[in-house]
């Protein structure tokens, strides 16, 4: 047993977990983070068959870690099992290896954007891919974006200084090939600060393999990471990013669940930041450009689990604070559903739905016109979820700081 | 981002300091390694149940029980807090869970007699409005309700009891399909079951015929989350009679209504709180704290501040650890601690014995004013105040006083941070709210 | 008064003492067993919980050695559902000689164990919470035994053959008539009523009490109780039998045992075998001894801690107990006395219950005059479910397939509401014989939760008068409370609080109304300490004894 599965000897068995735990709520296939996670692991056997399937319900939020007052790593326990379940059964599904290569589809699918969308989204190969596959045909999937962030960047000028800073960015995978726009608003915001961004060879973070107990692909894809990025480490440079699961798996999950201690993975995880966590730190030190124009408007912040589990607060909530005129609700609710690819598959999709309700009615009954998160899984979900549009705060930033015309929506909504 | 006030943990003491700051206009961040007492214990508001400790009868006007106990006491921690710090704490709590939406009835002068789990009458000072119907259980006709399938309630047990103790009472199960068919692990999850009509005209059905000619129906703690009143008051007007909650084995869902509308109430204050944030190192300049840090990934976060409380709870919050040699540690600051010298005294060997274990006593000696004492006993630190179990010198959970020395203790606590703050001192380039 | 007529009459509820009652009922003996409390209340309920492979006493008693290995394959073969089949390792850690590893294998070979030296990486590969630095390993067939599911599962075959187990029956006087024991007075604690029974051969199978029972018939019996605490931690650090490859002494087992794992052993002498305590240098001790073999064992959280007494058999006084051969011994106390009508069996190990059972009945058979073969090294015990080990996940997984989570009472241990109810209407007159038959209270909250949904089913099932059922929920707290008080600090002090919460702060269980009884039915057996050794705790590596 490693560290992080001797913290199950922390466990009061209070049952506050399980008051939190928001797949528990919905149903009862999962018996909860006590029971699936400390309480279980006592009778798991690293050399005998796992012994309970119902830890596979898990979605990975980590509210249970959060809401736990003696520090079991309640989350991680469940994702090793999950992995060893799957080990047992012969290997990871054909299905959740497919939804934990998303850097693999992104690559085969951009060259042919149009159709891959246009498969994606149609009724008839929907209801195959569940038949075929156990992805649910009404689960909310992203579209392929016809220029990905980094030929974005790459076509770019090269911008002059002076620089006070410089990062690099991590896109991961969702930036890159479906919403572009979020990384092209962070580099904006980014260099109006005086901060000069780099884009290092990248590849993906690696969390959708780790939530599908993919842990042997990766451990590939990390290692590959930690080999890019450790130079950047090395010389000191901040490394930030806009999905808070991708710097949330360099900073912790990866390491952890790999059971990876290097200089390297110490490194890459100490220099690793979420956007906003960075952004509010030049603010502390007076270096933030607080410059914004007024947006005279509404929103909702839900802030999204992997974010909490970074354990740093919500900086975005701060920093939209700064923006006169804007008033920013949080969502209070603890988690919206998605899971990352969790509620993807048919056989945990109307968990997903019925987890994300309460967040969905809280946003649709404040009447505010978007609702504003860090997590691209968790935007889609909202979307899905609620009819609206959700954005990343760096986005608000931008329009913010005139960088980006807001959408027509925003603007109608603050006139 | 600098806080005026920043108190370490979320249970009543945590609470209750951090909602006075609040509402005196100080910017005031909890940060809670995770959720705490209020989700184990019942959700009523305990002042002083017996004194001394273990005596048979139940104290009746817990002012003048407190009193006493200061008198004879003055080092306990309500001895710290003083009676008029205790009443005022009590009101100021009655009102924040108002305008969370929860009614808590009670005065400081008398106690009133709810129902345990194990049937027996108990005193307490503060009860939520659910719970208030319990006290007439001596008169007329009590039902109990279990509901089959939930493994934390035992009505005939409690009814057992009550009979014992002279009341008139009968158990009744009810059996509901939904219960059946959705098998939930908690309290908490049924109390979510049941804000649903449909779910709740089971239990009506189940229990009604059972519930004809009763004064009044006692039901385990289930009775909703949010939509509690609601569920209440629907129950009641299906019944016909008044209906009274009995808490149950953790989740207390009493007390997690009731985290929930003082968090609610906290943020409305301007407030912010962090769960999940376990303070792990600190930076002080002399005797003045400048920060604390909380375990992050890959890092640690600093949270500055002028002002910070101590409300880490005890063994039990994890304020306190003890070690097998017999040393006990304070866990956020790393104040020193008041203990039994050695192991050997920890412990009596008998599990019940009314004087309690001298080691669940040790705690932070305070000064009048709330702050944690070193062996010279002078305050370590000029802007660090302490509050709740983390204290020395209780017996709680024989005196029956845990919610109203957190509640008085926190207030106390906070008072001794404003007295020395001033709203002038804030930094022009804060955050606005 | 009752009278019962029988033709063996067994005192004591331990492994011996049924396992005697099943090889008479099998042999076709009208049999009577009798045990002043529940099954197992002794020492059988409170070892180690280590079915031996004899390679503990290779070396030093070599005769025990051939017994545990012999009776090892009985065992496994005839119930194996109430042994898990872990292996065990023997260990030469950097404080041992390695050398004495040449002794041990040499030893194993001639007493007929059998031993592999293993290379220590392969060990590692095993066990990685092994100390990285030992030098040797050698495997053998140790195994992890479950005491309480195999004397029942034995008095339930006794049940089966005809015998009678009457539990919560306490012998009085043992009946005499022409210097020859014509059987025993007993009281049966539940009914307050003295029971008569009549028996051609009465068989003292009392274990550490086997001196007391002696004596009734004016026989001494030099039986020493031997304490031996016991700690548990409260997950499975090893799921393999780790013991340290020296000379036997303190501290030198860890068994995974259930959920748990157990290191003993100490080895005490006490004058009493019902009255002692656990004392904080044996605690130390034992978690000192077990990071040797296992680093961060010591720091590990700790779940309770016991004791057990040995019977220790010895004609001669002895200075240290550890010197004691471990073997059993049965005294004809008409050959030896001049007293007919009584046998003591007594010694021996848990290991070897149904070898001292056979050669008991094989002497009634004797006494008796008729010759009736023994057959309890081939009959299998019942359920025993198809010939297969026990694991620690089949529990888990049976909850799976039912999809019972919601049904537990004991969450730490997995027990179902089914599987109390069925304790409880067996008969079990307090919790703490439910927790032996289940493992109720056995796991990280010590009781936190199932101590008061146990006793609300009681009430609900049994209707008992709440004055009882109260008295059960006290009990409880107070059975746990001794085994904890020795290891209360870190996080099961942190647990021992929040049951405080639950029990004073919730239940108010300190305002329950008994009635003003005191449970007639519940022994406390540690109300005094055990003083220390004069020069100190017992060091490793010193022979205290072989």
């Amino acid at each position: 047993m490693t560290d992080v599965e001797a913290t199950l000897d922390r466990c009061i068995k209070c049952n506050i977990c399980m008051s939190y735990c928001p797949p528990a709520r919905v149903t009862d296939l999962f018996p909860g983070p006590k029971y699936a996670g400390p309480q279980a692991q006592r009778f798991r056997v690293a050399r005998a068959p796992s012994p309970d399937a119902s830890v596979d319900y898990c979605n990975g939020c980590r509210v249970c870690n959060l809401v736990c007052p003696t520090g079991v790593r309640i989350a991680e326990l469940n994702a090793r099992a999950r992995a060893k379940l799957y080990e047992d059964r012969g290997g990871v599904p054909l299905r959740n290896r497919m939804l934990g290569r998303s850097e693999l589809m992104g690559r085969l699918a951009h060259p042919v954007a149009p159709i891959a969308n246009w498969m994606l989204h149609n009724a008839v190969s929907r209801a195959a891919a569940e038949a075929l596959l156990g992805v649910d045909r009404r689960a909310p999937l992203p579209r392929f974006s016809r220029q990905t962030f980094v030929e974005w960047f790459r076509h770019r000028p090269a911008r002059p200084g002076p620089w006070r800073r410089r990062v690099a960015y991590f896109h991961g995978c969702a930036t890159n090939y479906y919403e572009p726009w979020v990384g092209q608003a962070a580099v904006g915001v980014l260099e109006r600060n005086g901060v000069e961004v780099t884009v290092p060879l990248q590849n993906c973070c690696a969390l959708p393999m780790l939530s599908n107990g993919e842990f042997g692909a990766a451990r590939r894809y990390y290692d590959s990471n930690l080999t890019k990025l450790g130079s950047t480490a090395e010389a000191g440079c901040e490394i930030v990013g806009t999905s808070t699961s991708c710097t949330l798996t360099l900073k912790e999950e990866a390491p952890e669940l790999l059971g990876v201690t290097s200089p390297a993975a110490e490194r890459v995880a100490s220099a690793t930041n979420d956007l906003c966590e960075y952004l509010l730190r030049l603010y502390d030190a007076g270096e933030l450009d607080t410059g914004f124009q007024a947006l005279p408007l509404m929103i909702v912040y839900h802030a999204p689990c992997q974010l909490n589990a970074h354990r740093i607060g919500h900086p975005a909530v701060d920093l939209m604070r700064l923006i006169p005129g804007l008033t920013v609700i949080e969502s209070e609710q603890p988690c919206c559903g998605i899971g990352g690819t969790y509620g993807l598959k048919k056989e945990k999709y109307a968990i997903g739905m019925g987890v994300g309700q309460p967040l969905f009615d809280r946003i649709k009954d404040s009447g505010v016109p978007l609702s504003v998160c860090d997590s691209e899984t968790c935007r889609w979900q909202i979307v899905h979820g609620t009819g609206r549009p959700s954005v990343h705060p760096v986005q608000v930033l931008a329009w913010a700081y005139g960088i980006v015309e807001p959408p027509p929506y925003i603007r109608q909504a603050s006139v | 981002m600098i806080y005026d006030v920043l108190v370490i943990g979320a249970g009543f003491a945590g609470l209750s300091a951090a909602l006075h700051a609040a509402q005196s206009g100080a910017r005031t961040e909890i940060l809670a390694k995770g959720i705490g007492s209020t989700h184990w214990a019942a959700g009523w508001v305990d002042v002083l149940g017996y004194w001394p400790a273990g005596s048979a009868e139940p104290v009746v006007s817990p002012r003048d029980a407190v009193r006493q106990l200061i008198v004879e006491r003055p080092e306990h921690p309500y001895g710290r807090a003083g009676i008029e710090v205790l009443d005022h704490a009590l009101s100021a709590f009655c009102a924040h869970a108002a305008a969370g939406g929860l009614v808590y009835d009670g005065t400081l002068d008398r106690n009133v007699l709810l129902v345990t789990p194990a049937g027996v009458r108990r005193p307490t000072c503060l009860v939520p409005r659910a719970m208030a119907a319990a006290a007439g259980v001596a008169d007329g006709k009590t039902v109990v309700v279990g509901i089959a399938g939930m493994r934390d309630f035992y009505p005939e047990y409690v009814v057992a009891n009550l009979q014992a103790q002279g009341c008139a009472a009968t158990p009744v199960i009810a059996d509901m399909p939904s219960v059946r068919t959705r098998r939930p692990q908690t309290t908490v999850i049924l109390a979510m079951m049941l804000e649903d009509r449909a779910v709740r005209d089971e239990l009506i059905r189940g229990i009604a015929s059972a519930a004809r000619g009763a004064d009044r129906v006692g039901f385990p703690a289930v009775l909703g989350v949010g939509r509690h009143r609601e569920v209440t008051e629907d129950l009641e007007r299906g019944l016909g009679v008044p209906v009274f909650e009995i808490p149950t084995l953790p989740p207390s869902v009493s007390g997690y209504r009731l985290f929930e509308a003082l968090r609610r109430r906290f943020v409305e204050l301007g407030g912010r709180i962090t769960i999940g944030a376990e303070v792990v190192t600190r930076w002080a300049d002399g005797d003045r704290l400048v920060g604390v840090g909380t375990e992050a990934a890959a890092r640690t976060q600093r949270h500055s501040a002028g002002a910070f409380v101590v409300a880490t709870g005890g063994f039990l919050g994890g304020g306190l650890v003890a070690a097998p040699d017999g040393g006990v540690r304070e866990t956020a600051l790393g104040l020193p601690v008041q203990a039994p010298p050695d192991r050997s005294s920890w412990f009596d060997p008998r599990v019940l014995a009314p004087q309690g274990h001298a080691v669940f006593r040790a705690g932070l000696a305070v000064n009048g004013e709330m702050q944690p004492l070193d062996a010279r006993g002078a305050a370590v630190y000029r802007n660090v105040w302490a509050a709740g179990s983390v204290l020395a010198g209780a017996n709680e959970w024989r005196e029956k006083s845990h919610e109203g020395l957190a509640l008085a203790t926190g207030e106390q606590a906070a008072r001794g941070v404003l007295a020395g703050w001033d709203a002038s001192q804030r930094s022009e380039t804060d955050v606005p709210r | 008064m009752r009278r019962l007529d029988t033709d063996v009459l067994v005192i004591g509820g331990g492994s011996t003492g049924t396992g005697v009652a099943r090889d008479a009922a099998m042999r076709g003996f009208r049999t009577v067993l009798v045990e002043k409390r529940d099954l197992t209340h002794g020492t059988t309920g409170r070892y180690h919980g280590l079915l031996h492979s004899g390679g503990r006493y290779v070396v030093k008693d070599p005769v025990s050695a051939r017994e545990c290995i012999a009776e090892n394959r009985v065992l496994r073969r005839t119930m194996p559902h109430c042994i898990e089949d872990t292996g065990g390792f023997f260990v030469v850690t950097p404080s041992d000689d390695p050398a004495f590893g040449d002794r041990f294998k040499a030893a194993c070979e001639t007493c007929g164990v059998p031993c592999e030296e293993i290379s220590p990486a392969e060990a590692l590969r095993r066990e990685p919470r092994l100390n990285p630095k030992i030098q040797r390993v050698f495997a053998v067939p140790d195994a992890s035994a479950d005491s309480f599911l195999a004397t029942h599962a034995v008095a339930e075959s006794a049940r089966a053959h005809g015998a009678q187990i009457l539990t919560y029956h306490e012998v009085r006087e043992l009946v005499r008539s022409n210097g020859v024991v014509k059987g025993a007075r007993v009281h049966d604690m539940v009914a307050d009523e003295d029971v008569d029974i009549e028996a051609a051969i009465t068989v003292n199978a009392s274990g550490a009490w086997a001196g007391r029972i002696a004596n009734l018939a004016g026989c001494r019996v030099n039986v020493i109780p031997g304490k031996g605490v016991m700690v548990a931690i409260n997950h499975r650090f090893v799921n393999t039998v780790v013991n340290r490859c020296k000379l036997p002494s303190d501290g030198d087992i860890v068994v995974p045992s259930h959920s748990v794992c157990v290191i003993g052993t100490t080895d005490q002498g006490v004058p009493d075998p019902e009255h002692y305590g656990i004392e904080a240098w044996e605690v130390r001790l034992l978690l000192d001894e077990g990071e040797k073999m296992l680093p961060g064992f010591s720091a590990a959280r700790v779940l309770r801690a016991w004791a057990g007494v040995r019977p220790l058999y010895s004609e001669e006084t002895v200075a240290k107990t550890r010197e004691v051969s471990r073997t059993y011994t049965l005294l004809d106390h008409e050959a030896r006395d001049g007293v007919g009508g009584l046998v003591t069996i007594t010694g021996g190990k848990w290991t070897t219950f149904r070898q001292m059972a056979e050669v008991t009945v094989d002497a009634v058979c004797r006494k008796l005059g008729t010759q009736r073969p023994c057959r309890t090294h081939t009959e299998p015990l019942p359920q025993m479910e198809g010939g297969k080990y026990y694991t620690l996940g089949e529990g888990l997984q049976r909850i799976e397939s039912a999809h019972e989570m919601s049904e537990l009472v004991c969450e730490c241990e997995l027990v179902t509401r089914d599987r109390v109810e069925h304790v409880l209407e067996a008969g079990a007159e307090t919790l703490d014989d439910v927790r032996r038959d289940v493992r109720l209270g056995m796991g990280p909250c010590q009781g936190g939760f199932c101590t008061y949904r146990t006793v609300g089913l009681l009430q609900a099932r049994l209707g008992q008068p709440v004055e009882k059922a109260n008295l059960a929920l006290l009990d409880f707290l107070q059975e746990r409370w001794k085994g904890l008080q020795a290891i209360l600090w870190g996080e099961q002090l942190q647990q021992a609080c929040l049951d405080e919460l639950i029990y004073l702060g919730l239940m108010n269980a300190d305002h329950l109304e008994v009635g003003g009884r005191k449970s007639p039915l519940t022994d406390f057996f540690y109300t005094a300490g055990t003083p220390a050794p004069a020069a100190g705790p017992a060091s490793p590596g010193t022979e205290v004894g072989s």
